[in-house]
């Protein structure tokens, strides 16, 4: 039993490495042109095998990590950016928590659900911290991005936990 | 374990019904909600009312008011520069942004015959709304520095956005 908890955390170590070098990154470097500062949200990867993995409650505390740790590394710290892309991530894991326990949809559905849920709560929070409803210019365009965004993340998330579970014999 | 696979039939149904919903929504905004063209567009700094509105037909600027800003900023803003770089006005506002505790400015360029702004200068960790570069519709939003450029594109008949 002590080496199966050695193991979780040390997966869930580095999926925390792995989703901050991945954020860092996007946050960066990559742009997807038409909505400014949107990403693919590639992070998203880390989340959805926390969630599958190990629960909802891993995803949540590695995701909140993550963002708080992100933001201290490029300098957004409870700046406004902050405060968006912690309501998108509130509302897009508590979307997938609750696809995730009724299991109608598959990993890439609830990835899919997800990324749409990350846009809705980042013009929601936007809005209060913009002080103006213009942000929703950008809604379509974000909901059309997230479903390939989501779609992505879904299926390298899959292909991770299916060579984890091959190599591990771990029934989820 | 059954339902295991990559893809469920279920992910399949919800992708192609979100595809349809988001594909219409965002051809209602572009086709019906922001299809006019813009006479006016307002530079804002923070919640409050506009500092400028820029009129695009008369070909020029208003401004309101004097920002607020810390009386040690010795600056009245905003500054409008009408013989700007390339001939263009050039707006210039005081951000929020601090570098070493000092607020950094954001300069903004109107160009009338286009009917276009752009946020030309503004310090910021990751430089969103500059590297946007020139809109005729879309907002500029730089919200390290809270301001913000809004464009009235919005069809007049319908009050969705004020």
């Amino acid at each position: 039993m002590k080496r199966k908890q050695t193991q979780k955390m040390v997966l869930l170590a580095n999926l925390l490495a792995i989703g901050i070098v991945l954020n860092v990154i996007e946050s960066l470097y990559i742009h997807i042109s038409p909505v400014p500062g949107a990403k693919i949200g590639l992070a998203n990867i880390v989340t959805l095998i926390a969630i599958y993995l190990y629960g909802v409650k891993e995803g949540v505390i590695l995701t909140l990590l993550r963002i708080f740790l992100v933001s201290i590394i490029i300098g957004t710290f409870l700046g406004p950016t902050f405060y968006l892309g912690l309501g998108g991530a509130a509302l897009s894991i508590t979307a997938m928590g609750v696809l995730k326990k009724i299991d109608f949809f598959g990993i890439v559905g609830v990835s899919v659900m997800g990324s749409v849920f990350h846009a809705i709560g980042q013009i929601g929070i936007g809005i209060f911290v913009i002080g103006s409803t213009t942000i929703i210019y950008w809604l379509p365009v974000m909901l059309l991005i997230s479903i390939p965004a989501g779609i992505l993340t879904g299926i390298i998330s899959t292909k991770f936990l299916s060579v984890w579970q091959a190599t591990h014999n771990e029934k989820n | 374990m059954k339902n295991k696979k990559t893809i469920r039939k279920t992910d399949v149904y919800l992708m192609g019904i979100l595809l349809v919903v988001f594909a219409a929504l965002f051809l209602f905004f572009q086709l019906v909600i922001f299809s006019g063209t813009a006479e006016y567009a307002y530079i804002y700094y923070d919640v409050a009312d506009p500092i400028v509105t820029i009129d695009f037909s008369k070909q020029k600027i208003i401004v309101h008011y004097e920002q607020e800003v810390p009386s040690e900023y010795l600056t009245i803003y905003p500054i409008v520069n009408e013989q700007g770089e390339d001939g263009f006005v050039e707006i210039t506002l005081l951000g929020d942004y601090k570098i070493d505790g000092i607020r950094q400015e954001v300069v903004i360029t109107v160009d009338y015959n286009q009917s276009r702004i752009k946020i030309k200068e503004e310090e910021s960790p990751q430089n969103i709304c500059s590297k946007q570069g020139w809109s005729t519709a879309a907002p500029l939003i730089c919200l390290p520095n809270k301001i913000r450029v809004e464009f009235d594109s919005t069809n007049s008949d319908i009050d969705f956005i004020q």
